[in-house]
């Protein structure tokens, strides 16, 4: 039976227009201009894969109206920027197993630091988790997602990878809660907003930026608060690098082989924990 | 040790090392305040804790200081002048400030002096690309691309030339040339991993090894889609292709062929040798596909 697609409504101020793709009219505004000039239906072909417009054209006799045009295009490369699209769904969509994770499955590498793609046992992980790989993951769906010029699966993507790499963060953020010799109520601390780097006992201040800038992205696209809550530790954390020169002893730099302290006004690269005093 | 507190129950001891990548807090400073709207202060109003003073700050304040240290000259105890390390003038990677004695086996000794970041032993000296790249994000990040450093900095990184004993050898057969990384270095590519700025006393400008650092080109993204948005597009559209893999060693895998983007680095030729996914440099990169031209704005469904 075939089945009519023609609107039967009446909008003021719109006109039947054939989508460019798919060859089924619309009401004018159930289509979208590309950047290539086409017309798309929001119903079907916004999003739409080759494979799909080869099946729409194939059953358009089935139809009552006259087959597409054949000069129609399907959605090009650039629009649905497939060049990008390897390193996106590596970061939010590639679904990995990881044993560590709690569904025993995530989408998207990070925040594993690297992935073996040949060898032995690959593809797999063999770098950890890094504080580095979870940051700057969120920094780039940060700006994919505020940028706001992908596809909507992109958009969806992004904002639930942000949710989980954000939490992944929080969870290792030295804070007074949480387990380990350095999560402590004390807002002076050196590291109190920052991530520790349990093999070398030290914050790096190269983590603490990528953080506090993740965090940020994270709340940018979920509008939660505990994420910007969280960046401001990380931003009290930053002062305290930038004011190693305030320290009352041990301080950060003089400006001779002297006791002279000396503010360069810089973050230093890294604060080292000692061990707990014995 | 009971006899020093420094912070909390455990003594903590701030590095006295400064580098433009660290630059990556002043970006964060920045998308903060951004966000929030940057009013208050942070540290604390007083002197509390490990700290004999106050370290209140607001953040524009913080953001300002944080620059204003790479702006200005600074003491160098080798040469015995002043001068700036990220620079084109006087490239260097890092400053080891003067430290005085923090009682920690993990922190070494510095003289006030800015450093190279590589050394070969012979009279050659370089930098990491991928520690300049950083820093001149940051600093587009947090001040935009018109900032001094940039204005130096930038076209400085453009022309340096391709170094002959990294190029393609007499006699190197190409399935040589495909495990070899040798190719005509192009800086409006990618940069390469190590800078060479000095040799023999001398400047010179020019890449020290045969292998593109390719988070560098999104790092660098948004100054050169102002200065050379063609070259970007470019080196995107360059950089986007798979490759077939140039390691002999043959390691067995699924795949025929690899991507440079996600891998990280290529031969100069795009070679590929490493089987590795580095997930933070590849996020770097695709920073690279918010500037330039050549891939239409889509409509957003």
């Amino acid at each position: 039976m075939p089945s009519h697609t023609r609107p039967t409504t009446y909008v003021p101020g719109s006109f039947l227009r054939p989508c460019d793709v798919c060859g089924i009219r619309f009401l004018s505004d159930q289509l979208v201009r590309g950047a290539d000039g086409k017309f798309r239906c929001r119903r079907w072909c916004t999003e739409i894969t080759n494979l799909e417009v080869d099946k729409l054209k194939a059953q358009s006799h089935r139809r009552k109206e006259s087959p597409p045009p054949p000069h129609a295009t399907p959605w090009v490369r650039g629009d649905l920027a497939a060049e990008e699209a390897p390193i996106f769904q590596a970061m939010a969509e590639l679904r990995v197993k990881d044993g560590v994770w709690p569904a025993g499955v995530r989408e998207g590498y990070p925040p594993e630091s690297q992935w073996s793609v040949r060898g032995a046992g690959a593809p797999g992980a063999n770098g950890g988790y890094t504080v580095q790989a979870a940051a700057w993951a969120c920094i780039y769906l940060g700006a994919v997602y505020v940028e706001n010029r992908r596809p909507n699966s992109w958009m969806v993507s992004a904002k639930r990878k942000l949710r989980e790499l954000g939490d992944w963060l929080l969870t290792r953020q030295l804070t007074e809660t949480g387990t380990g010799d350095f999560y402590l109520d004390d807002h002076s601390a050196a590291w109190y907003g920052g991530w520790l780097r349990q093999s070398e006992m030290a914050v790096y201040s190269e983590d603490v930026g990528a953080g506090c800038m993740a965090l940020t992205r994270a709340y940018q696209a979920t509008n939660d608060s505990k994420y910007i809550v969280a960046a401001g530790r990380a931003v009290g954390c930053i002062n305290r690098l930038m004011n190693g020169d305030k320290l009352t002893s041990y301080f950060t730099s003089s400006d001779g082989p002297g006791a002279v302290r000396w503010h360069a006004g810089m973050v230093s690269h890294r604060v080292l924990l000692d061990q707990a005093p014995g | 040790m009971t006899a020093t507190y420094l912070s909390g129950a455990y003594l903590a001891r701030y590095d006295h090392v400064f580098q433009p990548s660290d630059l990556i807090c002043t970006a964060a400073l920045s998308l903060y305040s951004a966000a929030t709207g940057g009013a208050g202060l942070y540290g604390n109003a007083l002197a509390v804790g490990p700290f004999a003073y106050a370290t209140a700050q607001t953040i524009p304040s913080m953001i300002s200081e944080n620059l204003a240290f790479w702006t200005t000259d600074q003491a160098d105890f080798d040469s015995g002048t002043s001068f700036k390390g990220f620079s084109s003038t006087t490239p260097r990677e890092y400053f080891d400030s003067w430290p005085i004695d923090k009682g920690s086996d993990r922190l070494g000794a510095g003289q006030g002096s800015w450093e190279f970041g590589f050394n070969t032993g012979g009279g050659d000296y370089g930098v990491l690309s991928q520690t300049y790249a950083m820093g001149l994000w940051a600093i587009g990040e947090a001040s935009g691309t018109s900032h001094a450093i940039i204005v130096d900095v930038w076209p400085w990184l453009m022309g340096f030339v391709s170094n002959p004993t990294n190029e393609q050898q007499a006699g190197e057969s190409p399935s040589d040339l495909a495990g070899s990384g040798h190719g005509v270095y192009d800086p409006t590519i990618a940069l390469s991993q190590i800078l060479l700025v000095q040799r023999s006393g001398a400047p010179i400008a020019t890449n020290f090894d045969a292998q593109y650092n390719l988070p560098t080109v999104g790092l660098l993204a948004r100054v050169q889609a102002g200065a050379n948005s063609g070259a970007l597009d470019r080196s995107k559209k360059i950089l986007s292709d798979v490759r077939p893999r140039g390691d002999a060693s043959g390691q067995p895998g699924p795949l025929a062929f690899d991507e440079p983007r996600l891998q990280s680095y290529c031969g100069l030729s795009f070679q590929i040798s490493d089987a590795v996914v580095y997930i933070a440099r590849a996020a770097q990169f695709g920073l690279a596909y918010r500037f330039g031209t050549n891939f239409p704005t889509p409509v957003r469904p």
